[in-house]
């Protein structure tokens, strides 16, 4: 049996709990993947942080279901992420201990200054001295800022975190297909499929040409 | 300081209006809402007042300040295309802000018509009730006078009642040398 | 209300399909395939939802009672009525709620339930104190009062054993408490839909004095039952069929529940051991001395490892009947894992390594030290005041006026967050109803200013009877009643001063003015928050009087106003009047009243061409206004625009 983990850590308002679930949803029709995990819930009007784990315990080919070797806990223990999605780069830092050598990390680089800054003058921080500390947990970092991406094509932020999501495709570490979440995405938005398709599409394109420069 | 304005009488109004259809009404939150002659009350009434003649009004738009060029140019982007499609814009501002509009939509190509005339810069006691006590002389002298402006109390002439600056020797109409102290203009409705 | 976006699928009637669900919405499908009656709920997190899907499903299933109760003492009682006459009955409530609940479920623990109408009580616990004042740990009481503990460990347990809850609920004749943490209430997972049981129309009560009434040698004989009850379970534990051992060959085994047990399962895998007998308990109380006999005996047990969160109870039990048996053995519990905050993987890995002599290597502390200079370096994200938020508009009033000089009595709900920077306005946090408590008693015996907050929920919760006591008891001091007109914190459910019943119909609110002033009050002033300026007049003027005093800051929440305006504009496409507030940074002069001391979420700071220019986010403003009306420079404009007019 082997187990993924992703996580996204992002603030209220960006979308993390609805990409979560789709990250479920994709695997809900595969009988031998179990999916686990959570969302903060109550944070998101309230500008706090809002993150979404999704665990996975796949049952390969020939191999039996071992409860020993499942996913159980909802919080992705120390260094396991497989994924790592900071839909914005002071959240991406919060959540470094799931984060190890074994992660992909993919870095939204929109900021969005929580109040302390605003009100009491916290500084927040340089976004390379960000980037390097994400650099020194592992070296698969890929930066794009995906709210950018969102509004040239789109003219809103709206459809950032599912170009992330085919962002995270694109590392080829998820337990279901480019179809299976194309399906998802079909199943659970009623409107503008077309927009998200695109957008699921930019994302993965913008991971591969990246990893490609890299 | 208030800028004080009175309502053009609406037959007026409705003369200036009768070749456009499409209409955009604009009031002023400040002066012309203290007022009373171009506040939001004011330019619904004119809004159905003029639905009533026939015409269609196709958007209105409070402003902070109509004569703050800064404020009527972003506010101008509020209804862009609303203004394209009028006929003519209605100023309910006063004539600075009137003026502002026009300079703000002259790429437009739209009339602007101002719904009211403006008297003067007044002190407000209360609702139609404004006494003209500055005109804007740029050399204050309320000090000197125990702050009380004497430049605004006009002379009058006494022979042909024309009225003259606050220290005129002489009627430089009748030529009479027989002047007395007027009254500051004042509104008391 | 995320979930509630799939709540229809709750009613389906599909036995054996799977369904993707949040545990309280597996706990509500097991609640409707009870085929409960009568439900009844306090909001709490991370209970909340549970009552949430059951207000929107009510009216979709036949004879089926909701409310939302104004406490959670009327909550049960209200269910154990229902239970009596032979409804099943299901109470939901978050850990402090049973404290509330404790008076009355005390007794009726002694009187029983029924036999065809179970009571269940969902009481959530928040380990780790994520949205609480405290990580009180609840299953005490289940030796105080005698009632089952059933303690869920993920998503698909937390629907069984609420249907099997009931089942003991009805063979025992008592009341069972489910009690899942708030890992599991807000985890996902699948279940696996059963058939639905139709739910009883109407019972009726038979008198019965040595049930019921509950005195003097009534109160022994119903005692002595209820012991006699538990003893009965401690039994038959093994045909409850809730606890089961994972196998396993070594000497070492481990005794554990709810979320320790999956966290067990992977701090091992990642350990790469998996030969530990674990004996999962289900059933927290009572334990069952043959059970964990059993489990000594048969794996000839040298250690045990108890894996628990929050105080040794589980250690506890086990170390009683472990003497009792006259069991020796090396016993691990609260000495390794820790009894204040939550546990995880990562705590239990390290843990049981400690106990197995396992060296962990460097790995785990060097990602945890990169991990904490991460966190070290970026500033918090604390959550604070909706972007319109009336509270927002209160605090900063009461901060111009006061200046923080006094004594400000907080309470519970969103009116808490007036502790945050720019306010601080908030002294203390300890229930419900606290605030004017300890604040009245402060003001008996203190010649500073003294000032409460209170919420509207929170008022008719526990705070109407803070308020009688201060009018009676002639409290010197000032209370500010927020009437937002919902219960924010918990996710905008109902209350009286709502206007919308149970259900969500319309229906006529109570004011709260007129409660006050039933109660005597006699300085009561109610003012709009929005006219922030008006507000600080009113609080001026309350300051120079003598006497309780009530201040009613009554808007609605921001959420709810702005939520049903988005609605609007959606359905009239955006041809309606619109207001809105924008700063032209010339205008403006940097004050930074708006941003620092209101500091309003939506009111930002942006740099251009080296120039600061504070402006407002215009999709995340609500047009409350307030920023316009306390702007000192006429900075704020403010635009209205009427298009295709509907006059």
């Amino acid at each position: 049996m082997k187990k993924v983990n992703v996580m996204i850590a992002g603030v209220g308002g960006q979308g993390s709990i609805t990409m979560g679930m789709l990250f479920k949803e994709a695997v809900l029709e595969k009988s031998n993947i179990v999916v686990a995990g959570s969302e903060t819930r109550g944070a998101s009007q309230r500008e706090g942080s809002v993150d979404s784990t999704i665990r996975y315990a796949v049952t390969e080919e020939g191999e039996k279901f071992d409860e020993r070797r499942s996913v159980h806990s909802v919080l992705i223990p120390a260094g396991e992420a497989d994924v790592y999605i900071a839909l914005e780069p002071v959240e991406g830092m919060r959540g470094l201990s799931v984060v190890s050598e074994k992660t992909s990390i993919i870095l939204n680089s929109y900021v969005i200054k929580p109040m302390t800054c605003v009100v009491d003058g916290s500084p927040y921080p340089e976004l390379q001295t960000m980037i390097d500390m994400l650099k020194d947990t592992s070296p698969d970092v890929i930066v794009m800022n995906a709210n950018e991406m969102a509004r040239e094509v789109f003219n809103d932020f709206q459809k950032m975190n599912i170009i992330l999501t085919g962002a995270a495709l694109a590392t080829g570490k998820l337990p279901f297909s480019y179809e299976d979440m194309e399906k998802t995405i079909k199943n659970r938005f009623k409107y503008g499929l077309e927009d998200n398709l695109k957008a699921l599409k930019m994302g993965y394109d913008a991971y591969k040409k990246a990893k490609e420069a890299a | 300081m208030v800028i004080i304005t009175q309502s053009k009488p609406y037959e007026e109004v409705k003369e200036m209006l009768k070749d456009f259809k499409k209409l955009t009404i604009i009031g002023c939150q400040d002066c012309t809402a203290i007022c009373q002659t171009g506040g939001s009350e004011q330019v619904k009434e004119m809004a159905e007042k003029l639905t009533a003649e026939g015409h269609e009004i196709v958007g209105t738009l409070m402003t902070q300040n109509a004569c703050d060029a800064r404020v009527v140019k972003r506010d101008i982007k509020f209804i862009e295309d609303e203004l394209g499609q009028a006929d003519a814009i209605l100023s309910m501002a006063c004539g600075l802000g009137s003026q502002d509009i026009a300079k703000l939509t002259k790429d437009l190509g739209k009339k602007v018509i101002p719904a009211n005339n403006t008297l003067f810069m007044g002190q407000t006691e209360r609702l139609g009730v404004y006494y003209n006590l500055c005109i804007g002389c740029d050399n204050c002298v309320l000090y000197e006078n125990d702050m009380i402006c004497p430049v605004v109390i006009p002379m009058v002439c006494k022979e042909c009642g024309r009225t003259l600056v606050y220290d005129a020797k002489y009627c430089d109409q009748c030529g009479s040398q027989k002047l007395e102290k007027g009254e500051a203009k004042k509104i008391e409705a | 209300m995320e979930g509630l976006k799939i709540s229809k699928e709750l009613l389906i009637d599909e036995p054996g399909a799977k369904i993707l669900v949040m545990g309280n919405e597996a706990m509500t499908r097991a609640a409707i395939e009870a085929g409960i009656g009568y439900s009844s709920t306090y909001p709490g997190t991370p209970a909340s939802e549970i009552g949430d899907t059951l207000s929107v499903l009510a009216r979709h299933i036949e004879n089926f009672y909701f409310e939302y109760s104004i406490n959670e003492a009327a909550a049960i009682e209200g269910a154990a009525g229902a239970s009596w006459i032979g409804i099943r009955s299901l109470c939901t409530m978050k850990h402090v709620g049973l404290n509330v609940a404790s008076d009355a479920l005390h007794t009726i623990a002694q009187s029983g339930t029924s036999k065809t109408g179970g009571l269940v009580i969902i009481c959530a616990s928040d380990p780790g104190v994520y949205s609480s004042q405290s990580e009180q740990d609840d299953r005490w009481f289940g030796y105080h009062m005698m009632i089952p503990i059933l303690e869920p460990s993920n998503v698909q347990e937390a629907y069984d054993y609420l249907l099997k809850a009931f089942e003991i609920s009805e063979s025992y004749d008592i009341p069972v408490l489910l009690y899942p943490s708030s890992r599991v209430c807000h985890s996902v997972g699948t279940i696996q839909l059963g058939e639905i049981r139709p739910a009883k129309d109407k019972g009726v009560f038979k008198a019965a004095i040595s049930r019921y009434v509950n005195a003097q040698v009534v109160s022994i004989q119903n005692k002595k039952n209820l012991m006699k009850k538990i003893k009965k379970i401690k039994n038959r534990m093994d045909r409850l069929g809730i606890n089961r051992v994972l196998e396993g060959s070594s000497t070492t085994g481990v005794i554990t529940s709810g979320v320790s047990y999956g966290y067990v399962l992977e701090a091992l895998d990642l350990l790469g051991i998996y030969d530990i007998p674990i004996l999962k308990l289900g059933i927290i109380y009572p334990l069952s001395p043959p059970e964990i006999s059993k489990f000594v005996h048969d794996h000839n047990l040298e250690k045990i490892i108890i894996v628990e969160e929050l105080l040794g109870f589980l250690e506890n039990e086990v170390k009683e009947i472990l003497f009792d048996e006259g069991i020796q053995a090396e016993l691990h519990g609260k000495d390794t894992f820790a009894a204040a905050g939550d546990l995880n993987v990562n705590s239990v890995q390290t843990g049981l390594a400690q106990i197995l002599g396992i060296d962990v290597g460097d790995r785990f502390k060097t990602i945890m030290k990169k991990a904490q200079k991460g966190r070290s370096s970026i500033p918090p994200r604390e959550a604070t005041f909706c972007p319109g938020c009336p509270h927002r508009a209160t605090f900063y009033a009461m901060k111009k006026v006061t200046d923080g000089v006094g004594v400000f009595g907080g309470d519970i709900g969103c009116n808490t967050l007036g502790v945050r920077s720019p306010f601080a306005l908030c002294d203390w946090v300890i229930c419900m109803g606290a605030g004017i408590g300890i604040a009245q008693g402060i003001s008996h015996k203190s010649d500073q200013n003294v000032f409460a907050f209170i919420g509207d929920g929170t008022f008719f919760h526990s705070g109407m009877t803070g308020v009688l006591n201060a009018v009676y008891n002639e409290a010197e001091m000032i209370l500010i009643i927020m009437e937002n007109h919902w219960v924010g914190m918990t996710g905008h459910q109902p209350t009286p001063s709502t206007g919308l019943s149970s259900y969500r119909e319309p229906i006529t609110p109570v004011q709260i003015k007129d409660v006050v002033k039933a109660f005597g009050a006699k300085w009561v002033r109610t003012v709009d928050p929005y006219h922030t300026i008006q507000l600080m007049d009113t609080i001026r003027d309350g300051m120079k009087h003598k006497g309780f005093r009530i201040i009613i800051s009554d808007q609605e929440c921001s959420v709810q106003s702005d939520r049903r305006w988005k609605r609007l504009v959606r359905e009239k496409e955006g041809k309606l009047p619109r207001t809105y507030y924008w700063i032209d940074p010339e205008r403006c002069q940097k004050c930074k009243e708006c941003l620092q001391k209101l500091a309003c979420p939506a009111i930002l700071l942006k740099e251009e061409n080296g120039e600061e220019i504070i402006y407002i986010e215009e999709p995340r403003c609500t047009q409350c206004g307030v920023c316009y009306e306390i702007c000192p420079n006429a900075g704020i404009s403010k635009t209205e625009v009427n298009i295709h007019l509907e006059l």
